[in-house]
């Protein structure tokens, strides 16, 4: 191979594009020709220069927010297509499956909080606390697995105040949750399951009713009680996950 | 947000104008919602930079001040242009970021691309083609020709091809 077909071939070469045997028969004449070597070298440090300087560009990172936040969907989105196809352009993007899950999710925490406080109120005004009984994490995580469509933890509770009671299924926004029944003294504790959409932690006290919700390891989760705020607490704080 | 990032960087890159490069954005994220169903390539990344790409060449071919109305031709790589490197020269002795963005940012859009989807979003040169909609021939002299563009901007004092 002569110098000219070499310079030629220089940049496929280090951008690991050559055949083989192409690849070889250049690293065969660079080795042998200072000229060429140097030209490789060069081209070696042009190429992490721009690496280096595409890192110091001007960083486009309070740009890139805002084109995040205008990509959520938002009623007045200047092409006025619905919250729903923008959803569904960042599924393209980043993934259907994640999409799938987790679209029908991105509702607004208030909603799901006064759905979950209007569950749990259902559930201790009609006496039908859970679907199925158990005080055992393990069944009660495969009696869920055959419920919803997404693998939830189990949380049990181990201190001594709180037993579980077992477990139902709840609508939550349009997503069936898992909803586990703890038992603490005189009141029952629903602690809801759903796929993260990263929730902040927070605090509801309303309608003689508690919410705690946090989220940890892909769930958001959200505790319900009537009891005092110091058992919810001691709830939150007693969860562990089930394996 | 990778690929939005990705997508928003090249235009960015393309565009030279924050304002600009976010329309650009939106706008190609609006067609790849509508072109979705039609999406052939598993490979997510230069399926978005493509509508992206031509998104931005679209808008850069219609503004009617153009810096440079400078086009590439597309045959064989000029050598003419490789061989004015000195070898002893060629070593690019400041390479501080400054210098290497604004080289960078006076390559004609066209070769400007290459150089974004090959140093920056680590393309293959077969996925390179697949963006811009050319041979991947093209792709290998247009990257060899911005390159040496660039290296001959760094290396001159002030003096640019
Ligand atoms: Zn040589």
């Amino acid at each position: 191979m002569n110098c000219e077909t070499a310079l030629q071939l220089i940049d496929a070469f280090m951008d690991s594009e050559l055949d083989p045997s192409t690849s070889l028969e250049v690293s065969t004449h660079i080795s042998a020709c200072p000229a060429c070597k140097q030209a490789l070298e060069s081209r070696q440090a042009l190429s992490k220069a721009i690496k280096l300087a595409a890192a110091f560009a001007p960083a486009p990172a309070a740009l890139r927010g805002q084109i995040r936040h205008k990509i959520q969907p938002r009623p007045h989105f200047r092409y006025g297509i619905a919250a729903f196809g923008m959803a569904a352009v960042v599924a393209a993007c980043f993934g259907f499956a994640t999409w799938k899950k987790n679209s029908d999710l991105r509702r607004d925490q208030d909603q799901v909080i006064s759905d979950v406080m209007a569950h749990y109120q259902a559930s201790e005004s009609s006496a039908h606390i859970v679907d199925i009984r158990s005080k055992e994490c393990g069944s009660l995580k495969n009696w869920f697995n055959s419920k919803v469509n997404w693998s939830p933890k189990v949380y049990r509770l181990f201190s001594q105040p709180f037993t579980m009671v077992g477990g139902r299924v709840d609508l939550v926004g349009n997503q069936a949750a898992p909803v586990i029944v703890y038992r603490s003294g005189n009141s029952n504790v629903d602690v809801f399951v759903t796929p993260s959409v990263d929730v902040k932690p927070r605090n509801v006290d309303a309608q003689g009713l508690h919410v705690r919700s946090w989220s940890d390891s892909g769930h958001d989760y959200y505790a319900v009680s009537n009891g005092s705020p110091a058992e919810i607490n001691a709830v939150q704080s007693a969860l562990k996950v089930c394996r | 947000m990778r690929h939005v990032d990705a997508a928003y960087n090249l235009s960015l890159w393309l565009l030279r104008d924050p304002h600009d490069a976010e329309d650009a954005t939106q706008s190609a994220l609006f067609k790849a919602f509508r072109a979705f169903g039609r999406m052939r390539s598993t490979d997510a990344k230069p399926w978005l930079l493509a509508i992206v790409r031509n998104e931005c060449m679209d808008l850069l071919h219609s503004r009617s001040v153009r810096t440079r109305s400078e086009h590439p031709t597309d045959d064989v790589l000029d050598f003419a242009e490789a061989t004015e490197l000195d070898p002893e020269g060629a070593a690019i002795q400041s390479l501080d970021a400054e210098a290497v963005l604004g080289a960078i940012n006076q390559l004609p859009p066209e070769f400007r691309e290459v150089i974004i989807l090959r140093e920056i979003e680590e393309l293959s040169y077969r996925e390179i083609a697949g963006v811009i909609n050319k041979p991947v021939g093209t792709v290998m002299s247009r990257l060899a020709r911005a390159r040496t563009r660039l290296q001959l901007m760094l290396t001159s004092t002030g003096e640019c091809v």
